[in-house]
């Protein structure tokens, strides 16, 4: 009860700092229109969470349903390994454009992505290095 | 790894949904599992065991993986 409690603080903190980026972004123009944009996404994100917790805490068919969904031991294995396909395909990709990005000249952009395959690998090793002492 | 899953739960006359419930997992890992495209945790293959009354070995069959 006290997660759920906790959650709810959280999302409802989200969603007003959401609405005042908004505010002054869109409205004062205090702001870059950017942070506006990415305000509107907090409030839409905090106001799903919100109701799935409504929902969890009123419903007990779909509060079960969730709390399944979350456990079980296939729903996670399957969670891990399309994070894993993810980081196999992500590294792919970034290395065929750090090729494509530095024939056509783009150096910085090429670099920038470079610089982020080194710090993937990085933390992957630091990750591994981990979990070996781990198990 | 085969095993004899849906055929226990037939003769025991339970459906999928129902042993779901039983095991907290979902239906879609009692149908994957059935039909051997899943293979469960050993905590989770204790659970069934546990469930059916049987050792883990009637349920679940061994098999050499072929090199």
């Amino acid at each position: 009860m006290n997660k759920i409690k906790s959650r709810t603080i959280k999302y409802i903190v989200f969603g007003i700092l959401g609405s005042i980026m908004f505010v002054f972004s869109e409205i004062f123009q205090y702001i870059d229109t950017f942070w506006g944009g990415m305000g509107i996404g907090f409030v839409v994100v905090s106001a799903i969470r919100l109701i799935q917790l409504y929902r969890y805490q009123n419903d007990g068919d779909y509060a079960e349903k969730t709390d399944i969904k979350n456990s079980d031991e296939r729903n996670r294995f399957i969670a891990e390994k399309a994070r894993s396909m993810t980081f196999y395909y992500f590294i792919l990709i970034e290395s065929i454009s750090i090729i494509i990005l530095r024939m056509l000249h783009y150096n910085q952009a090429s670099f920038i992505i470079s610089y982020t395959i080194c710090a993937q690998l990085v933390i992957y090793w630091l990750s591994y290095l981990w979990l070996k002492n781990k198990y | 790894m085969k095993n004899r899953l849906e055929e226990i739960r037939n003769e025991r006359g339970i459906n999928q949904e129902d042993l779901a419930k039983a095991l907290s997992v979902s239906r879609q890992t009692i149908s994957s599992l059935e039909n051997g495209r899943y293979n469960p945790s050993i905590l989770l293959a204790f659970k069934i065991a546990n469930y059916f009354s049987m050792a883990i070995e009637d349920i679940f069959i061994y098999e050499e993986e072929l090199k």
